[in-house]
């Protein structure tokens, strides 16, 4: 029951929260998207307040009627006070690097001005504590010492588009009487790449054609160095020839014979089992794999085709596609929570 | 949060610290003690010459002891101290086992109020400067507990500004809410009950006389009147048992049914009268000081059949209340039987002599007038003289006083005379108060214990109750120049405190100083601790005139309109539009100028073009200001980065506001 009503409370509040706060890139601090409210400290404050005047009043006693009214003062003033702070804190989200399922993303918070020359101007003071919405909080940053971003881990489930939970960002400045806070959620699809799984290779040369295994062992276990080429930048790092560099000469690339000897290609349908999520996992792994061993390879799915090529926006490519597949059209970004 | 550098925790320990040093009257040496040994460990903890707190089990048994001790010795410490006691020391029991950040925070708010018993004990100007300092203390660590790397004197300065902030709300607050009165009796100081008691044993004053403590400040509103008018009565004593007087029995009964009905004596007074404010000193009593016959209207005070003013709660702080003394009524309003029969009861034992001395001289004379006058006579007669430095009566105080020393004070005066008239058959009583003070440039008049006086009253039936002042004829320079006149010959004025500023009287700069500090802590007094309802009614009517509902809800409404006024003029840039791009800001507000008198910048117009295509349509000058303008904003535009660049917007602001104002004047 009573979880029933916390549930049914918290959708209540998200709902709310969605109209109060949309989503958006970049928030500036404002009276529509900062909370304040008095923190436990500041009640028991308040209370100390009232219990001062109740004293005062009995004793007689002006001064510590004038303690209370001054306490009460400076509760009014820093309630005022924090907001201003906290209002002057501007956030933005930086560029996600994309994370496997299961594993955390990054998310970079920028703080501060956008502009180029406002390198500390973070105008907002005292301790800011990030968090996940209703969750401990996972970093505290000081606006004396901090540099940007301030990453907030999350962690994924599923692979494809994700739209970030809102993060929670509080400030207890000046003396901790008030506590100000903001739930944003930045307008991101982050992509969510499948849960990489070992496994072995299945080409289609199985199959169909009389090429089987033992050619693939040559094509990726070769390593038959052909030349150097000076580094274009751009190129793998692990194709670099890092003993030269270490020996001072300048950056160049390995050559391999038979880097483009024969393309491998991944199909879905030789993976297929009755789990897809599994056979989508394990073709993730061996394109993350293949294209570490320089090997040339396509993907097939479905419909679906991204032609044999290697390199690092080539293994993008493949992953996004295999992050976004689904049997029945395109997949819809989510949010998880 | 590292535990042991802890800036935050450092600065809340050494308040502590000082906060039990403002209060080392009320608070036991052994808990000073804890204090101090907590704020070391403390100490230890931020230097790092230790690095761990102590063990959570030892600090149990530390405080289970201390509970234990103080459970012993507080039982005769009463209510009040040994609360402030169990404070402070769970105070210093939290820092040593401050762990958690909520421990922290308990330990703030236990420091604030902590101050606020302070004022309990201290209410002097200079303890509330010292308690503003400590709660600046206790915040400044609270702003260190929220931003710890903060350097100490951008937060000294961003409490300190949050003090000035709060301090006139306070203000505001302070006069416009209403000041109500006392809701319950609280427990007193047992231990500091000062001046005179409610027992009189002749000899006894001389303590009160050893004491250069203020006792109250009176401001007349006429003239201050002569000092031998200047009775200050304060309790009567109407029970004699041959040694000592003390407050009757049956008046003690009746007052007490008096005060639980509620009942307050109001005789009808007219004629001549004095107008008075009394600001007293805690005196842990409740008696006030009133000149006969007083009428006050000040809240929970009242008036009793023996011309008595008193609270109805103990004064535990300064009180100010204010009196009309109505100085020719005479005091026979009470036809009472209760004052006559009381004060004829005699002690059947001791003092002989004059028993049987009184016998013959009243067959001789049995007219009462005729009686008194013999009497007086007597003392003038006889060697009798004043002195500080009385022997000591034992046996027959009376019969010793009056026949064998002759030498004694105020009560040993009064104690005789007044035994002597109700030998007679005359009812007599004592008064016990002050007499005199040292009056300030006409404005207010400073009564010390040293002050304190003893004298007689005696019910004629057709006149009712007279003073009489025995002391007067043998030593009147006592009531017309003071205590300091009447034991000059034998210099034993403030005998025991050397240093007394009062005894420095004639050296010029230290009378001075004397004063100017009497006249603060007067002006401290009446204002601020003795601001109440009285006052507050006065200043509406100040601000209002007549006091009507609608007037007190309009005074309400418009404090409370300046109080969020201010709160709001305190962060008044966060109200205003952001300004996102100064420069551009600044460079629009010239263009603004322009464009008022028809130059507009065309939208493909870059501000070069712009400033080249203007220049021969305005002044000369006005020319060269703009050329200057966008020579500035052109750099604050597309300069690279700001570090190897000066910042130029000061120089581009006030070259706009030239610009605007030369503009303005060249068109006219």
């Amino acid at each position: 029951m009573m979880l029933k009503l916390g549930s049914w409370w918290n959708r209540r509040l998200e709902r709310w929260l969605n109209n109060r706060i949309p989503d958006d890139r970049r928030f500036q601090m404002n009276m529509s998207n900062v909370f304040i409210f008095p923190s436990k400290f500041g009640i028991a404050f308040c209370l100390l307040c009232g219990l001062l005047f109740i004293l005062g009043t009995n004793y007689r006693n002006n001064l510590m009627l004038l303690l209370a009214y001054f306490l009460l003062a400076i509760f009014l003033v820093t309630l005022l006070n924090s907001y201003a702070n906290f209002a002057r804190l501007k956030v933005q989200l930086g560029k996600v690097k994309p994370a496997y399922a299961g594993s955390e993303c990054a998310l970079p918070l920028w703080l501060g001005e956008n502009d180029k020359k406002a390198i500390a101007a973070l105008n907002c003071h005292g301790r800011l504590h990030f968090r996940l919405w209703q969750q401990p909080v996972q970093r505290s940053i000081e606006s004396e010492q901090y540099s940007n971003p301030v990453v907030i881990l999350v962690e994924t489930r599923r692979r494809g588009y994700f739209i970030p939970p809102r993060i929670t960002i509080e400030s207890y400045y000046p003396i901790g009487l008030f506590r100000c806070w903001t739930h944003l959620r930045f307008k991101a699809q982050i992509l969510v790449y499948p849960n990489p799984i070992p496994c072995d290779l299945r080409t289609e040369s199985l199959t169909t054609t009389d090429e089987d295994g033992a050619q693939l062992s040559t094509s990726i276990g070769n390593t038959d160095f052909d030349s150097l080429k000076p580094y274009t930048p751009g190129e793998s790092l692990n194709r670099v020839a890092w003993k030269l560099v270490a020996k001072g000469q300048e950056m160049m690339t390995k050559q391999f014979a038979d880097a483009n000897h024969a393309a491998i290609w991944l199909d879905l349908k030789n993976y297929l089992t009755d789990d897809l999520e599994l056979a989508i996992s394990q073709l993730t792994w061996l394109a993350i794999d293949l294209s570490q061993r320089q090997a040339c390879f396509g993907l097939r799915l479905g419909q679906t085709e991204v032609t044999p090529d290697t390199g690092n926006s080539h293994l993008e490519t493949c992953l996004e596609k295999l992050s976004l597949y689904s049997p029945n059209g395109q997949a819809k970004a989510e949010y998880q929570p | 949060m590292k535990r042991t550098a802890n800036t935050a925790h450092l600065i809340l320990s050494i308040n502590l610290l000082l906060l039990t040093l403002t209060l080392f009257e009320p608070i036991m040496f052994w808990v000073s003690i804890l204090v101090l040994v907590s704020v070391l460990i403390r100490i230890a903890l931020f230097l790092e010459w230790h690095k761990h707190l102590p063990k959570t089990s030892t600090i149990n048994l530390l405080a289970l002891l201390s509970a234990l001790v103080l459970a012993y010795t507080g039982w005769h410490l009463g209510l009040l101290l040994s609360m402030v006691n169990l404070l402070v020391m769970s105070g210093a029991l939290k820092l040593m086992m401050m762990r958690k950040v909520r421990d922290f925070l308990i330990l703030a708010l236990v420091q604030i109020f902590i101050i606020g018993c302070g004022f309990i004990f201290n209410q002097g100007i200079f303890y509330a400067l010292i308690y503003v300092s400590q709660l600046f203390i206790i915040l400044l660590s609270l702003s260190f507990h929220v931003s710890p790397s903060g350097a100490i004197h951008k937060q000294s300065k961003r409490i300190g500004l949050l003090m000035l902030q709060a301090f006139p709300i306070a203000v505001l607050l302070f006069l416009v809410l209403p000041q109500i009165g006392p809701l319950w009796k609280m427990p007193g100081n047992n231990g500091a009950k000062t001046g005179i008691s409610d027992t009189i044993t002749p000899g006894d004053f001389a303590q009160l006389s050893m004491s250069d403590d203020l006792v109250f400040r009176a401001a007349f509103e006429s003239d201050i009147p002569d000092k031998q008018a200047l009775y200050w009565r304060t309790l009567v004593y109407e029970a004699f048992d041959g040694k000592s007087w003390s407050v009757s029995r049956h008046r003690a009964r009746e007052k007490e049914r008096m005060e639980a009905g509620n009942y307050n004596y109001s005789p009808g007074l007219y004629g001549a009268s004095l107008q008075y404010d009394v600001i007293m000193e805690p005196s842990h009593q409740n008696w006030l000081y009133t000149l006969d016959i007083p009428r006050s209207d000040t809240e929970q005070t009242w008036f009793s059949h023996d011309y008595q003013l008193q609270s109805r709660i103990l004064v535990t702080s300064k009180f100010k209340y204010s009196v009309r003394s109505f100085t020719e009524m005479p005091l026979n309003f009470t036809p009472y039987y209760t004052d006559t029969n009381i004060n004829l009861m005699l002690p059947q034992r001791y003092n002989p002599e004059t028993q049987s001395w009184v016998a013959a001289l009243r067959a001789r004379y049995p007219d009462d007038q005729a009686f008194i006058e013999v009497v007086e006579a007597f003392f003038v007669r006889e060697k009798f003289s004043y002195t500080l430095k009385p022997r000591a009566m034992l046996l027959n105080p009376v019969d010793e006083f009056l026949f064998q020393y002759q030498a004694g004070f105020c009560s040993h005066y009064a104690s005789a005379y007044a035994y002597i008239m109700r030998l007679a058959g005359i009812p007599a009583r004592l008064v016990g108060g002050y007499q005199g003070g040292e009056a300030r440039e006409n404005n207010y008049i400073s009564v010390y214990q040293y002050d304190a006086h003893a004298w007689v009253e005696i019910y004629l039936p057709d006149r009712g109750w007279i003073r009489k002042d025995p002391t007067a004829l043998v030593s009147p320079e006592r009531i017309s120049l003071g205590l300091e006149s009447a034991v000059a010959h034998e210099n034993s004025f403030l005998e025991d405190s050397p240093m007394s500023l009062a005894k420095l009287k004639s050296i010029a700069i230290f009378n001075r100083l004397r004063l100017l500090m009497a006249d603060v802590d007067f002006f401290w007094s009446s204002w601020v601790l003795g601001f109440d309802q009285q006052r507050q009614f006065t200043l509406f009517k100040m601000l209002a005139g007549k006091l009507t509902t609608g007037r007190v809800v309009a005074i309400s409404l418009a404090t409370l309109t300046l109080i969020c006024a201010l709160l709001l003029l305190f962060n008044y840039r966060v109200w205003l539009p952001k300004i996102e791009n100064r420069h551009l800001h600044l460079y629009n507000q010239a263009l603004k100028t322009l464009s008022r008198h028809g130059l507009n910048r065309l939208p493909q117009e870059g501000p070069d073009s712009f400033q080249s295509r203007i220049h021969g349509r305005i002044s000369e000058q006005c020319a060269e200001d703009f050329r200057h303008i966008t020579k500035l904003f052109i750099f604050h535009e597309y300069a690279p980065s700001s570090e190897t660049n000066p910042d130029r917007l000061p120089e581009l602001k006030i070259a706009v506001n030239s610009f605007k104002r030369r503009y303005r004047f060249s068109i006219k």
